[in-house]
C-alpha cells in the first residue's frame, strides 16, 4: 500500500496502525486483512478465501468481491457498532 | 492512533510551487463555452498562454493568427499559443513541454484546456493527477464551468453531468444573461451557489471577461463557506472541549425547517459542511473517505477540506468523485481557529449519516 493518496509516506508503525484500524471496520462484514512482512497485504473473508491487496483504493473493490456486495461506511449498523466500541 | 501524512508534509507549501498552472474549461453543450473561449483567445492579455482546444475552426481565430506553427498549432498576435487536442490529454501536455524545451514553440506560463461538452470531469482530473510527467510540469490551478442562464437550471435538474461539472468548478461562469428571462441569471447564480458555495460565480455577457479574472479568480475561503453552510442548517459543529456530537435526524429536520429558503430534494445536488473541534486522526479519516468514495463516489460530487491532523498547519484536501488530489500540508493556519472543516457536495445521501459515520470512525481510532 504505497500509491494511494491516504497512504503516501508513513513508516511501519503507520502500516500496523492502518491494518489494525481497517480490521476493526472490516470485521463488520466478516473480513480480515493480514500484513505479510510489511510487504504484502492479503484480505480474507469468513470462508477463508483470500486475495492480495495492492493499495487502499483497490482494497474496497476486492472487499466488495469477497463480501459479495458493497461495504457502506454509512451503514447504520456499522456506525452503531463503531460508536459502541468507542464509547 | 496516528498521524501525519508524511509525504504531504514534504510537498511543501503552495507558494513554492513553480509548476505551470493549468485551468480546465468545461461546460455543458451549448452553454457558451466556445464563445467564451473565442473571446479569450482574441484578448491581447493572453500572451504566454497555451490553450488546447477541440477544434481550431470552431473558435474563429483566423484574423488573430500570427503564425501557423504546424497543422494543429497556431500562434496568435497576442502571443497566445493555440493547439488542437489529437487524442490523449497527457500526451498533449507532455508534447507541449517537449516542443517548448526544443524551441519549436514560444515559452508559456499557463495552460487552459477545453473539454468536450459531455466530458465527465473526474477522469480528466485523474489523468492530470496520476501522470507523473504531467504532474512534474503542471499543477491544476482550477476548473472553470460555463452554465447558461437560458437552459442551465433545466440542465442542472435533468442532466447528471451538468451538476457534476458545476460541483467540480472553482469558477462558475453564468453566460447568456443578456438573452435570458429577467431574473433568470440571478436565480441560476443562487442555485449554483447552493450546489457549489466554494466557487466564485461570475456573470459574463458575450464572453467578455479579462483572462486573469477567468483563469486566476480566487475561490472563496473554505472556512467561511463551511461556517455559512453550518449557519444555514447544512452543517454540524463539534461541541466545546474537543468532544464531538452529531445532529440527529430530528434536529436536522428542524434545521431544514428553519431554513426554508435552502430546501432541496434528496437527489438534488447541494453542499453541506462538517466542522470538528479536535484534531482528526488521519489514518481513520483516509480510510473513511476512501471507503465513502468507493461506496458513494457517484453521489459524492466533491469533497474539500481544511483539516487539523495534528501538524503545525492545516492539511488541504480536494477530491472530485473518486479522484482525490494528493493532500497538501500548508505551513501555518491563518489564525487561532484550528477547527477542521470539510465541505461536501453530494446528492442522494443523508448529510447526518455522513457526519455520524465520520465521527464514529474518528472516535474509534482515537480510543484504540
Amino acid at each position: 500500500m504505497t500509491d494511494h493518496w491516504a497512504e503516501v509516506g508513513g513508516g511501519v508503525r503507520d502500516r500496523i496502525e492502518r491494518v489494525r484500524f481497517l480490521n476493526t471496520v472490516l470485521a463488520h462484514w466478516g473480513l480480515r486483512l493480514d500484513d505479510w512482512g510489511n510487504r504484502v497485504y492479503v484480505l480474507r473473508n469468513w470462508k477463508g478465501v483470500g486475495k492480495p491487496v495492492p493499495d487502499l483504493g483497490k482494497l474496497w473493490v476486492i472487499a466488495e468481491q469477497l463480501n459479495g456486495g458493497p461495504l457502506d461506511p454509512l451503514d447504520p449498523a456499522l456506525i452503531e457498532r463503531l460508536s459502541q466500541a468507542a464509547a | 492512533m496516528s498521524g501525519l501524512p508524511a509525504a504531504a508534509v514534504d510537498d511543501g507549501v503552495a507558494a513554492a510551487d513553480e509548476r505551470i498552472p493549468l485551468t480546465l474549461l468545461t461546460g455543458f453543450l451549448g452553454s457558451g463555452k466556445t464563445t467564451l473561449l473565442a473571446r479569450l483567445l482574441a484578448h491581447p492579455d493572453m500572451g504566454e498562454t497555451a490553450v488546447i482546444v477541440n477544434e481550431l475552426g470552431e473558435v474563429g481565430i483566423d484574423h488573430h493568427l500570427l503564425t501557423r506553427v504546424d497543422e494543429r498549432t497556431v500562434l496568435l498576435d497576442s502571443g497566445c499559443l493555440c493547439c488542437t487536442l489529437r487524442g490523449d490529454l497527457a500526451d498533449e501536455l507532455r508534447d507541449l513541454i517537449d516542443r517548448m524545451d526544443a524551441g519549436e514553440i514560444p515559452r508559456f506560463r499557463r495552460v487552459a484546456v477545453e473539454t468536450t461538452g459531455l466530458a465527465e470531469p473526474a477522469p480528466i482530473l485523474f489523468t492530470l493527477l496520476t501522470d507523473r510527467v504531467v504532474q512534474t510540469h503542471y499543477r491544476l490551478d482550477g476548473v472553470v464551468t460555463t452554465v447558461d442562464a437560458v437552459n442551465g437550471a433545466d440542465q442542472l435538474a435533468r442532466q447528471p453531468e451538468a451538476a457534476k461539472q458545476a460541483a467540480v468548478a472553482d469558477r462558475l461562469v453564468v453566460t447568456k444573461s443578456d438573452i435570458a428571462e429577467p431574473g433568470a441569471a440571478a436565480a441560476l447564480a443562487d442555485r449554483l451557489r447552493r450546489i457549489n458555495p466554494h466557487a466564485a460565480v461570475l456573470t459574463v455577457v458575450q464572453g467578455e471577461i479579462h483572462p486573469d479574472d477567468l483563469l486566476a479568480a480566487p475561490v472563496r475561503d473554505l472556512r467561511v463557506v463551511a461556517d455559512e453552510l453550518a449557519a444555514q442548517g447544512h452543517g454540524a459543529a463539534g461541541a466545546a472541549g474537543g468532544h464531538r456530537h452529531d445532529h440527529g435526524a430530528h434536529e436536522q429536520a428542524a434545521d431544514h425547517a428553519d431554513h426554508a429558503g435552502h430546501q432541496h430534494g434528496p437527489d438534488e445536488a447541494h453542499a453541506f459542511s462538517i466542522v470538528l473541534d479536535a484534531p482528526l486522526d488521519w489514518t481513520a479519516f483516509g480510510i473513511w473517505l476512501s471507503m465513502l468514495l468507493q461506496a458513494h463516489g457517484s453521489s459524492v460530487l466533491r469533497v474539500k477540506g481544511l483539516l487539523d491532523v495534528g501538524g503545525t498547519g492545516p492539511l488541504l484536501l480536494n477530491g472530485v468523485q473518486h479522484v482525490v488530489h494528493p493532500p497538501q500540508h500548508l505551513a501555518a493556519w491563518p489564525d487561532d481557529d484550528h477547527r477542521s472543516r470539510l465541505v461536501v457536495i453530494a446528492r442522494g445521501i443523508e448529510e447526518h449519516a455522513v457526519r455520524a459515520s465520520l465521527v464514529a470512525f474518528d472516535g474509534t481510532a482515537r480510543r484504540s
